[in-house]
């Protein structure tokens, strides 16, 4: 949702749009922040797992520590302090609209990761995250 | 008792008031009848838009899932009408300086005069709002931005391609112009941007000096494209009943057909200067399924049980007008020998379907040519 507003108008406008087309199985996980800084979470990121710490983090393909490889779309809005730890919900499953992805950095559907496109490790590493490309039929209103 | 100046006395037995003559000059409705009138017990208005795209489906192999649709944006608009508030002093009435009264009772024709004398001011006053709201459609069509004196301007941001500025050869008094395709492309501009199915009737309106250019083209003055709707044909059209425009002619160019109006209206301005709602040189299509509504909210009111007090009020507040647009007032204040009546009102010409019309200066200068 976006709002802006002056004296004598105000426009708002709404998404409605959903993140996954049905049900998903979830997990969950620790997420700790040792970026230095601190960082917001949002749905729709994709989160791998540190294969050393078995912790959760966003996925960063130029990684070598296991969080290059997705395991899952994040489902927790949360602002986690550098240092601090947050358990996060993570969808491991289901029908997901691609367009509601969030990358951290450049990374984008088209980064090869390990010689195969994220697009196809999504489906192929996640225990069964399927995407599907939804067609918006309209728009918002001029502003 | 006082006594009544000789010169005055005089002039009742010498001299006799033969007629009177007063205007009543109406409000133009053109404008505003593009639009609907509703009327609602809120202070602010809303509109939901969800603007539409004409996507096609495309064949898929048997045995595939199928293409996913959704419909899940939009925009909810919310606005705050400006607020108009007329009123004119009873008290101060001429009809109190009939000489050769007393002053000390008022006989029944008296106060007949004096309400027909408050009904006449309070209708002018009224006159004065519709003439607002009547500019606030002028202003709608010509820019998209309703300009509000104290308050922010409620701008409906129209598409910047469907208002545009002609110029050199295009200009509708240049040399050999052709105006028959102005229509065409326009009309192609409505469909691609306003989402106006073709076939349609659209409305064109122009002030005089671009009806004076248009009349001496050589491909309008050969008549070809043209023919005359019958009232009949405008069915129940509130714009074929309202004031102020004159319809000329149907032309059939193009993907529409185009109901030619001239709409040259003026009002006086603050400073008293005579000023064309419509500004010279500007023609605007507004095809029918074009949307617009003058919405009436409600205005600052005191409980009905202080208005229904006495001393606050001596007519207006007995009446129910809870669902009008236009709300009569009126106020005794003893202590100053005050008697104050007026109309007050908050009324937003909104812009519904914000690019179903196309809005063009034709010609560079307004002056009248021709």
């Amino acid at each position: 949702m976006t709002q802006t507003s002056d004296q004598n108008q105000a426009l708002t406008t709404y998404d409605y749009s959903q993140l996954f087309n049905g049900n998903y199985k979830v997990i969950t996980g620790t997420y700790t922040n040792s970026s230095g800084s601190e960082v917001d979470l949002t749905e729709g990121m994709i989160i791998g797992r540190v294969h050393a710490s078995s912790l959760l983090a966003i996925l960063a393909s130029a990684s070598s520590d296991g969080s290059q490889i997705p395991l899952g779309i994040n489902l927790t809005a949360a602002t986690v302090a550098n240092g601090a730890s947050a358990t996060i919900t993570i969808a491991v499953t289901g029908r997901l609209n691609e367009d509601k992805i969030v990358f951290d950095g450049t990374d984008t559907l088209e980064t090869v990761v390990d010689s195969r496109q994220l697009r196809d490790r999504i489906p192929a590493d996640t225990a069964g995250i399927e995407l599907e490309s939804f067609t918006e039929l309209v728009n918002y209103e001029n502003s | 008792m006082a006594n009544i100046p000789a010169v005055q006395a005089r002039k009742f037995f010498t001299t006799a008031l033969a007629n009177t003559f007063q205007d009543f000059i109406e409000a133009p409705s053109f404008l505003t009848s593009f639009a609907k009138i509703k009327t609602y017990t809120t202070k602010t208005v809303q509109l939901l838009a969800r603007r539409g795209t004409e996507k096609i489906a495309v064949d898929v192999i048997r045995g595939s899932k199928g293409n996913l649709n959704q419909m899940t944006r939009f925009s909810l608009k919310e606005y705050l009408p400006p607020f108009y508030k007329e009123k004119v002093a009873v008290h101060g009435m001429q009809i109190y300086d009939i000489p050769f009264e007393s002053g000390e009772s008022y006989s029944s024709a008296q106060i007949e005069a004096w309400a027909m004398a408050t009904a006449v001011e309070l209708s002018e006053s009224k006159k004065k709002i519709d003439r607002a709201i009547e500019l606030q459609m002028a202003q709608l069509f010509l820019t998209g931005i309703v300009e509000v004196t104290n308050g922010d301007n409620i701008d409906y941001n129209r598409n910047a391609s469907m208002i545009e500025v002609l110029a050199g050869a295009d200009l509708w008094d240049a040399s050999g112009v052709d105006i028959i395709k102005f229509f065409e492309d326009k009309g192609l501009l409505l469909r691609s941007i306003g989402k106006v199915a073709g076939g349609q009737d659209v409305d064109c309106f122009m002030d005089m000096t671009a009806w004076q250019s248009f009349r001496a083209n050589e491909q309008i003055k050969d008549g070809e494209n043209f023919y005359t709707k019958t009232a009949l044909e405008f069915k129940d059209s509130p714009i074929f009943s309202s004031t102020g425009a004159s319809y000329k002619a149907t032309l059939k160019v193009g993907i529409y057909n185009y109901d030619i109006w001239v709409y040259d209206e003026v009002y006086d301005n603050a400073s008293d200067v005579s000023t064309k709602y419509w500004d010279a040189g500007y023609v605007c299509l507004v095809p029918k399924s074009f949307r617009a509504e003058i919405s009436f909210c409600q205005v600052p009111e005191l409980p009905a049980w202080v208005r229904q007090s006495p001393r606050s009020s001596r007519v207006f507040s007995s009446l129910n007008q809870k669902m009008t647009g236009f709300r009569l007032f009126d106020y005794v204040n003893e202590e100053d020998e005050v008697y104050n009546a007026g109309v007050k009102a908050a009324p937003l010409a909104q812009m519904i379907s914000v690019d179903r019309c196309y809005t063009a200066k034709v010609l560079e200068t307004g002056a009248e040519v021709g």
